[in-house]
């Protein structure tokens, strides 16, 4: 158009990327937008109407769902909350340790350990449940929630020990230096200067390992058969169990309450994982 | 039940056969409720995915059951949920400091050459987390490829992926000798490409000095 000045078409510019962005964020988000609208649809009604937006607004899903199990949903929800804190509590202290140690210790046979701590990566779940379950139940810790915990405070989780190594191997060696000049032993260094500048790696390790022990429904299933320890996971599936029908819309609706305190998590940790030491940090 | 039984025990051990047959049950029980259900509505002939294709008038294909798109559905679902690597891509940019970008900016570095110079590097070895973690996960992939042929790895096998085909043997027919072995053969292919990974790291991650 001829009377389009700079400032328009700037303007045009960026409404077109907005678009395209918001665009491509609704399909990523669809799956989960499908789950809330059908937590409020009537079952019948679910895996007929393709519509996000549901024909009818149907909250009963909700107050049928908390209570359609034999303890009140809140009661698995808490069972979950202690499992996941005691993890990312177990996970933060004892990989960042790990980590440490294999970025920046000069000690024999680090690359076998090194390597040997990826190998545990590459089996898969399936695999390793068996012999997993055989050692937990000669430890007698089948229906606690030790075989959950304890192997967090251990570094077992390769992945978050490989992560912080990433991370830490950035960091530049000149800090570690000047800290024992002036006379820090490793733990000081360690806490003093690679954990505070690792807040961004620590924050998503936390992050990671709260969605996932949250949601982990495998090991929770094997190691947990009383229902008195169901976490929300499993207490979720026996929503499908059995001959009957599946409540699909209750099911819905308590995997929505589920999700919440993941959502939670991330909003109070988002700053932790926005903010690091870009702005904190060495200059 | 007696194949079950072919599970070496010993003594100390009478629990293992129960527990590989229960695993059996429950990752059977939570497929067959999954696969008769959801999966089949979002990705079946008249599902979802398909109803919102008609609306753009493209005419769909069952795209699970069809051997021709049933790996690649997988992938496409695979490549959409990728949350954990993104996040783990922010935490790495902000392990970037500031100044970096300040000092270019102030010897006249355009955004592009910026992101070339100090992001691309910078970022390298969170890039080398995220390579090396996906390539052990992908050949590790098992849940959505068993949920949609049902653990058989249909249609006409296009989706027998190798943990499926371990699946089968050490709990379907109960071969737990062969599906060990098979596990074992998985870990060695998956380290030699890991080191490889590592080797060509040398070249290309950068670590800040």
């Amino acid at each position: 158009m001829a009377t389009e000045s700079a400032a328009p078409r700037g303007r045009s510019r960026r409404l077109t990327k907005h678009a395209l962005l918001i665009g491509f964020g609704l399909v990523m988000l669809y799956p989960l937008l499908w789950m809330v609208s059908s937590s409020v649809k009537p079952d019948a009604t679910i895996f007929r109407d393709p519509s996000i937006w549901p024909s009818e607004l149907d909250l009963g899903n909700y107050v049928d769902g908390w209570t359609a199990l034999e303890h009140p949903f809140h009661f698995y929800l808490l069972n979950s909350a202690v499992i996941a804190i005691l993890a990312v509590a177990g996970n933060l202290i004892s990989c960042s340790l790990a980590a440490y140690a294999f970025a920046r210790l000069e000690f024999r046979g680090r690359k076998i350990f090194f390597a040997l701590m990826l190998a545990t990566l590459m089996l898969p779940i399936h695999v390793l449940i068996v012999p997993q379950y055989v050692l937990f139940s000669q430890l007698d810790w089948i229906n606690t929630n030790l075989p959950l915990v304890v192997p967090k405070f251990l570094a077992h989780d390769a992945f978050f020990i490989f992560l912080m190594v990433q991370f830490i191997r950035g960091l530049p060696r000149e800090l570690d230096e000047a800290a024992r000049i002036d006379g820090c032993g490793h733990i000081r260094i360690y806490w003093r200067i690679i954990m505070p500048l690792s807040v961004p790696a620590l924050a998503t390790s936390a992050l990671f390992t709260f969605i996932w022990t949250w949601n982990d429904f495998f090991s929770q299933l094997i190691f947990l058969t009383d229902p008195e320890l169901w976490t929300m996971p499993v207490a979720l599936r026996s929503f499908m169990d059995g001959q009957g029908e599946t409540a699909w819309g209750q099911l819905f609706a308590m995997s929505i309450v589920g999700l919440a305190p993941i959502f939670g998590f991330f909003l109070a940790g988002q700053r932790y994982l926005t903010q690091g030491i870009s702005t904190t940090g060495f200059r | 039940m007696s194949m079950v039984d072919r599970w070496p025990t010993s003594p100390r051990l009478k629990i293992s056969p129960t527990v590989v047959r229960w695993c059996r049950d429950e990752v059977q029980n939570l497929v067959t409720n999954l696969d008769a259900t959801s999966w089949r509505q979002l990705f079946g002939q008249d599902g979802l995915i398909n109803q919102l294709l008609a609306m753009i008038g493209v005419e769909g294909v069952s795209w699970v059951a069809h051997p021709d798109f049933a790996l690649g559905t997988l992938v496409l679902l695979n490549a959409w949920t990728f949350g954990a690597p993104m996040v783990i891509f922010l935490a790495g940019l902000r392990q970037i400091p500031v100044s970096y970008y300040e000092a270019a900016e102030v010897d006249g570095a355009g955004t592009v050459s910026r992101f070339l110079h100090i992001t691309l590097p910078m970022l390298t070895p969170i890039i080398f987390f995220n390579l090396v973690l996906q390539l052990i996960g992908a050949f590790q992939s098992f849940t959505q490829a068993f949920v949609v042929s049902g653990g058989r790895g249909g249609p006409s096998d296009a989706t027998l992926l190798y943990t499926l085909y371990l699946y089968e043997r050490g709990f379907g027919s109960f071969d737990m000798g062969y599906a060990s072995a098979m596990a074992w053969v998985l870990l060695a292919v998956i380290a030699v490409l890991t080191g490889i990974n590592f080797l060509f790291a040398r070249r290309w991650v950068f670590y800040g000095n």
